[in-house]
């Protein structure tokens, strides 16, 4: 059994976690403010 | 003037719309746009792709914006000059995640599809110097003490803003591995796939616009709670003796 086959993603997967990538480099940088901004009320 | 009580609704719609449009362009990108003859699916990263290499392309102007407001303002307008650095700062730190977002979907698209993470291609070279020069704007700003930091950083930010039009002309000017342009060029975009591409430009602009706003609004917070304490430290100290 050729192993490469089981260690190639779907394509899908790789859409999927191209998307992810996006959703929490962006939301996470969102959440950060938030927290920051709950910190920082004078 | 504009209260609170009017910003807070205002930001709820605003956001509202936003993951609207998301979901819309998200619908789009995976389930109606059509599945691409050479690629497949894999194609589909440029959905998300392409708008976050766009934006990673125009926040550096509202930085170099910022930057030569500061510039002008701060022998001045002590206060425009602190808002236009924090201007600056919030563009900068979210061209470093466009440009991360960009740099690591471009990866993941060029494993299977070139059958290599990454290769020293112009595109692909002017866009991680892009991501360099703004990781190195904020570390300036982070790590150096001097009384000379925003300055030094805004001038920095006007060279940084040269590799910008390098980057985007540099799939034009050169032969490089890269795709040629999708939206613009020769990239012979099927017309049934623009609306998936257009609604996560519009999603992805909203949102992160959103974000400029939000990290501008904290960074002037934080300008005047500095500002406070520093006048307070005076108030106190001086008759102390400091």
């Amino acid at each position: 059994m050729d192993i490469e086959i089981l260690s190639r993603l779907h394509p899908i997967g790789y859409v999927l976690i191209a998307y992810s990538v996006v959703w929490v480099l962006l939301f996470g940088y969102a959440l950060w403010i938030l927290s920051q901004w709950r910190k920082s009320k004078p | 003037m504009q209260t609170r009580s009017t910003y807070k609704p205002l930001t709820i719609l605003w956001l509202l719309a936003t993951f609207a449009v998301l979901a819309i362009g998200f619908r789009q990108a995976i389930y109606i746009a059509p599945t691409e003859a050479t690629m497949g699916d894999l194609q589909r990263i440029f959905y998300y792709h392409v708008p976050n290499a766009m934006l990673a392309l125009i926040f550096p102007y509202i930085n170099l914006a910022g930057a030569l407001g500061y510039l002008y303002y701060r022998s001045r307008n002590p206060q425009r000059a602190a808002a236009a650095d924090a201007l600056a700062l919030a563009a900068a730190e979210i061209t470093v995640i466009l440009a991360s977002i960009t740099l690591i979907t471009g990866m993941l698209w060029a494993r299977p599809v070139w059958g290599i993470w990454w290769t020293w291609d112009e595109r692909l070279t002017t866009f991680l110097l892009l991501w360099l020069l703004y990781v190195s704007y904020l570390m300036l700003r982070r790590l150096s003490s001097s009384g000379q930091t925003h300055g030094l950083a805004a001038v920095l930010s006007v060279f940084a803003a040269v590799d910008v039009p390098i980057t985007y002309m540099s799939i034009r000017w050169w032969r490089t591995q890269h795709p040629a342009p999708v939206l613009t060029g020769d990239g012979n975009l099927d017309p049934h796939m623009y609306a998936a591409f257009l609604w996560n430009i519009a999603g992805w602009a909203m949102f992160t616009t959103f974000l400029l706003v939000f990290r501008y609004a904290l960074e002037r917070r934080r300008q005047r709670k500095a500002e406070a304490f520093a006048l307070n430290f005076l108030e106190e100290g001086v008759p102390r003796g400091y």
